[in-house]
């Protein structure tokens, strides 16, 4: 009996370090892609390792490296921002509906549930945000976006019903107020929904290049994906006004291995971030996803 | 206790609230003297030095100063839309060919500036077919920016290669340009087969020829609307289905025999017609494009040598080439008379247009004897005046030390001699087919790799494709716009 | 873990059910949902009056208020293209795949886990399987790309090989409900197991000795214990996926296929939300704004009515089942 499941266990391991080899593949590919030669790529193929080594791609991305840099300090400032801000305000209407004697709970479920349905869409949200709210041209339109994700709630919410009931109950006879245990007790309780969430959060901000393609003109509020998508579209506009009648000529800009460069350095820092909540993750995700 | 705190709680979080809604109300809004003129590319450094100097002239001129928004050439189409559809206040923009001018009318973005042209007298700056291109049922929304208008589909081919194997572009030219029927196509035709067949020998490892021109249909005809062609000569008023031209299958059979024979990439399907870099121009032998004067230097920096062309089709006037390069007034302007006056000195003033696209003489150019401009690197305003004719008038603009003399006035000449579309002026009113227009041009980039690229064999498609058009209602489409172009030659006649 | 699951048994939800006025605490509840209340009212609730938008032929000058009203000649449109049922089957087929297919392979993976004893090498596993889910679309469209090309992808590579010819995978129509079903899963696998793994940590081990005690092997653990306590989160995450069945991925449908590849596989990957951008980037309806906010008001439309129906179904299998 033992011995058949160090046998089962080992072929369990072989069997995910392959699955997990397969699954990192491409990320290998386009870390090898981004190292490649523009020219070597175009003529003969991608390669699983550079031959040669070439970091022109690198170059071309780095050329202006203040814009980068600013726009990776922007979109962590933001990021963190929202995340923080989200988190605190989606376990603030979490916390009431996870308390079923709370009247009209059911009202706000499902005045969140709509707007998972429903939307206005482009035109009117813009009209909201830019000519009402004029968010447009500031961070503020990068944090309050999107603030409060239904789905998310209601993980939370879920999470929150199964701390025991008796801490909320012991709590309230010694006459503390409900801010009190939300803050005190429930939230410290609930770290790991808390960071899994907040992990969504921040990965979802950290990959947005839409807000800024609509509401951001001013450079130095460009987020990072969207300036790695200018500088992608750039190179096609280039291309085009000289079919149009002007004069600009294609510089020499490795565009493949420019595009695979962009993925690397947008992707990179989402992936170094991950394992540090990966303790919480599981724990978050347990109760978070069964029925409420 | 209890209940003060619960206001207390209720205060703080309204603040927050209020706070975060209001911090940043501080957005733009044009203040009441200034023109705002939005056009593409990334804001220039020393932007308001130019302007500055710029509205030394303008404001004595109207009365207002102007204001330039640069939005980034990757959005500005997205950012227009929206602002158009959020009926913001501002008064010029760049339409053409992104944020397109015929989009933005139908949707109803732009000021209708008919009578306002006659007020301020602009018809004394801009060519009268400029104005025919841009009329819209009557009226007009923008004005077109003067440049080459006329510039013909050509090959172009590295001049060395030419010499060396012995081909004759003259010849190709000149087959294609008196082409005026199937038979002098097929005779045209069998000459590219000849040159594509030797500059494949020649350089096996290159592709002979990216798709981005139909080479077959464009000595002979214009297309009108998706599916609907016209002869370019004028010699019929009648207007054809692609479908229905001989030179049209002819082509579609060509492009797949060329496609067979590996002239094409093969990965074309998913890779496009699209190059971007100068490595992938270089893997191209025979270029299709348009030529217009003064352009060498430029291809010879992209591709790498001296060229040599065959002009496929006479200069010529499309019903749309004015289109491409165009201002025009925000719908919801609050000065349309001063705009309109602005466009007429943009267009007319030498010294205000140079300013705006080269900066200030000394601070960000400097002009050698034959007064031609060389650029002060990283100035702040570098590049703009390669695009002048995002701002009004080319043939206005200063020339840099690499361009030739004259070639203003030979691109002018060129436009003002060539061969005008038919067409010109003709805007078709698609309202009642616009269910047949959208289901013809879904058909058409369902086939586009196999029709364009020739990626699969006619024979196995095109009774499909035919069918499915015919049953979109490319013959009511055909019915109509003919119907309608009859009355505007009419109406042309009177 | 099952003794936290026990004790939640007694959870807040149990708490003081009879009373029926309102406290200071109740007040205290509502206080602390204001804020969120009031950013959905303002983010959410406000824009979606933009929905006449379906029912007008959108003017800008006019606005929205002035713009004409066109009745249902926006829905009509839609329904009266050429290609309505390529869109519909499309979206519908290729989603029923990825539910099908995704559900299968994270339940295998989930199970597999749960079955692994080395805590460190099951984080490992899940770290890694994890990390695809957080690329976007384009990104991942490089690395299809790359994989597919038809002169010098990875693959056209690795046949090469053994000899197979090359194919064009971008001008196969057929090949895209397969690959994108493996593109699907290989973005959400890791995240979904996680889900369902998650779950099954909350088993009570009671269970489990009871079986070994039984002589169950693990087959029969996992058939009789392991797959039925996962059925509810199955139900509950079907029923939302069904919701969304009429939402195809844009990212996925458009970047992944290089934009359909020029048309050559549009027969199986043209789906509502790629038509509907085509359309409205080249403005062919001249009303685009209006068929946008008819063709996503629809969608809206179906997806709720599908979620009601198949929490009634479910909950008429097993009354425990269902989302609300």
């Amino acid at each position: 009996m033992k011995r058949q499941n160090k046998i089962q266990q080992i072929v369990l391991i072989i069997f995910f370090s392959l699955l997990c080899l397969g699954i990192i593949f491409p990320f290998w590919l386009l870390l090898s892609a981004s190292f490649s030669n523009e020219g070597v790529i175009t003529t003969q193929g991608y390669q699983i390792w550079p031959n040669p080594f070439d970091i022109s791609a690198y170059e071309y991305v780095f050329r202006n490296p203040d814009q980068i840099l600013r726009a990776y300090g922007l979109t962590f400032v933001f990021s963190i921002s929202a995340m923080v801000l989200s988190v605190l305000l989606m376990s603030m209407i979490a916390y009431p509906l996870a308390r079923s004697n709370l009247k009209g709970k059911s009202v706000i479920n499902f005045y969140l549930y709509f707007t998972m349905l429903f939307n206005g869409g482009l035109v009117p949200t813009y009209l909201l945000v830019s000519r009402t709210l004029h968010l447009n041209d500031t961070i503020w339109v990068y944090i309050l976006l999107g603030l409060i994700n239904p789905w998310y709630v209601f993980m939370i919410r879920t999470f929150f019903k199964g701390i025991p009931g008796e801490i909320v109950e012991s709590a309230t006879i010694d006459g503390a107020s409900e801010y009190t245990i939300f803050v005190r007790m429930i939230l410290p309780l609930s770290k790991p929904v808390l960071a899994t969430i907040a992990l969504f959060v921040f990965l979802g901000k950290w990959n947005d290049w839409n807000t800024a393609l609509i509401y951001i003109t001013k450079p130095e509020l460009y987020s990072l994906q969207y300036l790695l998508q200018k500088i992608m579209e750039d190179i096609n506009i280039l291309k085009q006004n000289q079919e149009l009648g002007g004069m600009l000529s294609v510089s020499d800009i490795p565009a493949e291995t420019v595009r695979m460069a962009m993925a690397i350095i947008v992707a990179g820092p989402a992936l170094v971030v991950f394992p540090f909540f990966q303790k919480y993750f599981v724990k978050g995700l347990t109760v978070g996803s069964v029925k409420g | 206790m209890n209940k003060k705190r619960l206001i207390t709680g209720l205060l703080c979080l309204a603040t927050v609230g209020t706070m975060a809604v209001g911090l940043s109300s501080c957005g733009e809004g044009s203040s009441g003297d200034t023109l705002v003129w939005y056009t593409f590319e990334d804001r220039p450094e020393d932007l308001d030095t130019v302007l500055a100097k710029a509205n030394e002239i303008i404001e004595p001129e109207i009365g207002m100063k102007l204001d330039m928004q640069y939005i980034d050439s990757a959005s500005y189409q997205e950012k227009m839309k929206l602002k158009m559809a959020a009926g913001e206040e501002y008064d010029l923009a760049f339409t053409g060919y992104i944020n397109n001018y015929q989009t933005a009318v139908s949707l109803g973005g732009l000021y209708d500036i008919t009578d306002l042209i006659d007020e301020v007298g602009l018809r004394e700056v801009i060519p009268e077919f400029y104005f025919d291109a841009a009329t819209v049922d009557g009226r007009i929304y923008g004005v077109p920016n003067i440049q080459v208008v006329s510039n013909p589909v050509c090959l172009q081919m590295d001049k060395e290669l030419v010499a060396q194997l012995g081909i004759d572009l003259n010849a190709i030219q000149e087959a294609a340009q008196n082409a005026k029927n199937i038979d002098d196509i097929k005779a045209y035709a069998a000459m590219l087969d000849d040159l594509f067949a030797t500059v494949h020998e020649a350089q096996p490892d290159k592709y002979v020829y990216n798709p981005t021109y139909n080479l077959i249909t464009s000595p002979m005809y214009e297309e009108l609307l998706p599916g609907i062609c016209i002869r370019r000569d004028g010699s019929s008023t009648e207007l054809q289905k692609w479908i229905d031209t001989e030179e049209w299958n002819y082509g579609v059979e060509k492009i797949r025999e060329w496609y067979q024979k590996g002239y094409i990439r093969n990965d074309i399907a998913s890779k496009g017609t699209s190059l971007t870099t100068n490595e992938e121009y270089r893997q191209i032998i025979v270029s299709a494009g348009t030529w217009k004067p003064g352009q060498d230097p430029y291809v010879m920096e992209r591709d790498g040598y001296e060229p040599a062309y065959a002009l496929l089709h006479v200069p010529y006037v499309g019903r749309t080439s004015a289109l491409a390069t165009m201002n025009s007034v925000g719908a919801n302007t609050k000065h349309p008379k001063e705009a309109v006056e602005f466009l007429k000195l943009i267009n007319s003033n030498k010294e205000l247009f140079n300013i705006i696209c080269w900066g200030i003489e000394g601070v960000h150019y400097t002009k050698n004897e034959d007064g031609k401009i060389k650029e002060i690197e990283n100035s702040g305003y570098n590049g703009l005046g390669k695009n002048a004719w995002k701002y009004g008038n080319q043939f206005n603009a200063l020339l840099l030390e690499d361009q030739e003399d004259g070639i203003w006035e030979e691109t002018e000449e060129m436009n003002n001699t060539a061969m005008q579309s038919p067409m010109l002026g003709f805007v078709p009113d698609t309202d009642v087919i616009t269910n047949e227009l959208a289901n013809i041009t879904n058909i058409n980039s369902e086939y586009t790799a196999r029709i364009v690229f020739g990626t699969e064999d006619p024979s196995v498609y095109m009774d499909a494709y035919k069918n499915q058009l015919e049953s979109a209602g490319l013959t009511k489409v055909l019915d109509e716009l003919q119907k309608q172009y009859d009355e505007f030659l009419a109406s042309k006649e009177d | 873990m099952a003794s936290k699951q026990n004790v939640s048994a007694k959870s807040m939800t149990t708490l003081s059910r009879k009373k029926r006025k309102l406290t200071t605490s109740d007040w205290q509840l509502y206080s602390l949902c204001l804020i969120p209340v009031l950013l959905v009212f303002i983010f959410n609730y406000i824009p979606m009056f933009g929905v006449i938008l379906a029912f007008k032929n959108y003017k800008f000058n006019l606005g929205i208020l002035g713009s004409p009203w066109v009745g249902f000649s926006n829905f009509e449109f839609f329904f009266k293209s050429n290609v309505f049922t390529q869109l519909i089957w499309n979206t519908i087929s290729n989603n029923f795949l990825f539910i099908v297919f995704g559900i299968i392979a994270s339940l295998i993976v989930a199970i597999l886990l749960f079955e692994l004893k080395s805590r460190n090498a099951t984080k490992t596993f899940q770290t890694m399987l994890i990390t695809p889910h957080f690329m976007s679309w384009v990104i991942v469209s490089y690395m299809v790309y790359a994989i597919l090309n038809p002169n010098y992808g990875y693959l056209n590579q690795l046949l090469a090989l053994f000899g197979i010819e090359k194919i064009d995978w971008y001008s196969k129509p057929y090949a895209w409900p397969v690959i994108l079903t493996i593109t699907s899963i290989w973005k959400n696998v890791g995240m979904d197991s996680v889900v369902y793994y998650a779950s099954l940590m909350g088993i009570d081990t009671s269970l489990f000795e009871a079986a070994e005690v039984d002589g169950a092997n693990k087959f029969q653990r996992t058939i009789h214990i392991v797959l039925p306590s996962l059925v509810p989160l199955v139900t509950i995450l079907t029923i939302l996926k069904i919701g969304g069945i009429f939402r195809a991925d844009f990212g996925l449908f458009y970047t992944v296929t290089q934009d359909g590849a020029s048309g050559n596989l549009y027969e199986t990957t043209n789906v509502i939300d790629t038509y509907i951008f085509r359309t409205f980037k080249d403005n062919a309806t001249g009303n685009s704004y209006g068929l946008t906010s008819a063709v996503g008001l629809l969608q809206s439309v179906v997806g709720m009515i599908l979620v009601i129906a198949t929490n009634a179904l479910s909950k008429k299998v097993d009354k425990d089942l269902g989302l609300f």
